[in-house]
């Protein structure tokens, strides 16, 4: 724990109120033993606290108010009787059904985790190689490794996906670092078989319109869609 | 108390045997060590035993050739040997001790008049900041740390939530600290 999280989780409240977990009063303690801005918090708190329960206990006993909540106005008291509470019930005993069998088992099909089919344009040859060609199940994004030409004199890299249809999506843009390394890209190309191709281009600035990118490689695939 | 920053030259003073800096780590690491094995809720006589232990063994260490030698991990030291005597203490089968109630009124067995003192002196600060708290706020300390209810049975009580206990005692605590100055 360092002191921002320290401060941030009221850490020292909690430790006086008894509310850390043993893990989370073991890092505190480590913490408030080396960190002396937490430790005069603490210590501040702690003589309030104890001084406060002198000066309480001496004090006359008065009266705790609590804040009882005024009796509620029971206007919707009609709703509990019998002849609306049971149908209520049964629709609602029927709704919860419905999410246990119907709706969650959807949802954690859908959240599932799912591993990514993974191909690699890394041999992909930059003057336009159709050899490389993928097979995926109709709607299954893939992903894909790829290997940006690095050049020194650009600084931005951007990726761009053209469609078999010609549409030109912006994928990523990469700096100098980034373009140095493989990079993995994730492809959805829905039930769209045919020729994909990624258009690499160069910035010499990150500050640079993009119309002035400078095309570096194309790196071209074939999508076949099993059906 | 006075301030001393944890540095090699603290830590030199200390392996010396200096009478003030050692004064300063026992009574700065003290409440630090009563507060760490309070909430443990171990009885005030093992608290006493065990930081006494504590200290002893702290010392004998900065004295030791091998000892430790690096000022800035004196805290994180402090606390890792108060885990190993606290450790052997629960494993010398004492951790079923009962603490009774009346252990938390039980007086300090020393109490020096410069303590004495400091005590006044917060306790006429602790007396103004009670005083400017609703006093709604002032029966929720009462309840928690006086009375010792169980903090849900408080909040449901008093209508409020976890988070403002929270925020009654920092608030509380800022106050404390800004009258009572640096």
């Amino acid at each position: 724990m360092d002191h921002n999280e320290a401060l941030q989780s009221q850490a020292c409240e909690k430790y006086l109120l008894g509310e850390l977990s043993p893990a989370q009063r073991d890092a505190f303690e480590e913490h408030y033993f080396s960190c002396s801005e937490c430790a005069i918090q603490l210590r501040s708190a702690a003589d309030f606290l104890g001084a406060s329960r002198e000066i309480l206990a001496a004090s006359p006993v008065q009266l705790p108010k609590p804040n009882h909540a005024p009796a509620p106005h029971r206007w919707f008291s009609w709703l509990l009787r019998p002849a609306v509470a049971v149908p209520a019930f049964a629709l609602l005993f029927l709704l919860i059904g419905y999410q246990n069998f119907v709706t969650i088992p959807g949802y954690k099909h859908a959240a599932a985790p799912r591993v990514l089919p993974m191909h690699s344009l890394i041999t992909a040859n930059t003057l336009g190689d159709d050899q490389l060609t993928f097979t995926v199940l109709p709607d299954q994004p893939f992903g894909l490794y790829v290997d940006v030409p690095y050049e020194p004199a650009y600084s931005t890299y951007l990726l761009t996906l053209l469609s078999p249809s010609g549409a030109a999506t912006p994928l990523r843009s990469l700096n100098a670092a980034e373009a140095q390394k493989t990079q993995i890209i994730a492809i959805n190309p829905g039930r769209q078989a045919g020729k994909y191709t990624i258009v690499v281009s160069g910035l010499a600035s990150s500050t640079a319109d993009s119309s002035s990118a400078k095309e570096l490689a194309r790196l071209q695939f074939t999508v076949e869609v099993r059906h | 108390m006075q301030l001393f920053a944890f540095d090699d030259s603290y830590l030199k003073r200390l392996r010396d045997g200096d009478p003030s800096t050692e004064s300063h780590f026992v009574v700065y690491f003290s409440q630090l060590l009563q507060l760490k094995l309070r909430a443990r809720f171990l009885a005030p006589d093992a608290v006493d035993d065990l930081r006494q232990e504590t200290f002893t063994r702290v010392l004998r260490s900065i004295r030791a050739d091998s000892g430790i030698r690096e000022a800035t991990r004196l805290g994180a030291y402090v606390n890792s040997v108060c885990n190993n005597v606290l450790l052997e203490h629960y494993r010398a089968g004492n951790k079923n001790v009962p603490l009774e109630s009346k252990h938390f009124e039980m007086p300090d067995k020393v109490i020096s008049v410069e303590k004495q003192a400091i005590t006044e002196e917060t306790r006429a600060t602790v007396r103004k900041v009670l005083d400017q708290l609703p006093e709604r706020d002032r029966a929720i300390l009462r309840a928690i740390f006086l009375e010792e209810q169980p903090k849900d049975d408080v909040c449901r009580s008093f209508g409020v939530t976890r988070d403002y206990l929270r925020v009654l005692i920092h608030r509380a605590k800022d106050k404390f600290r800004s009258l009572l100055g640096p």
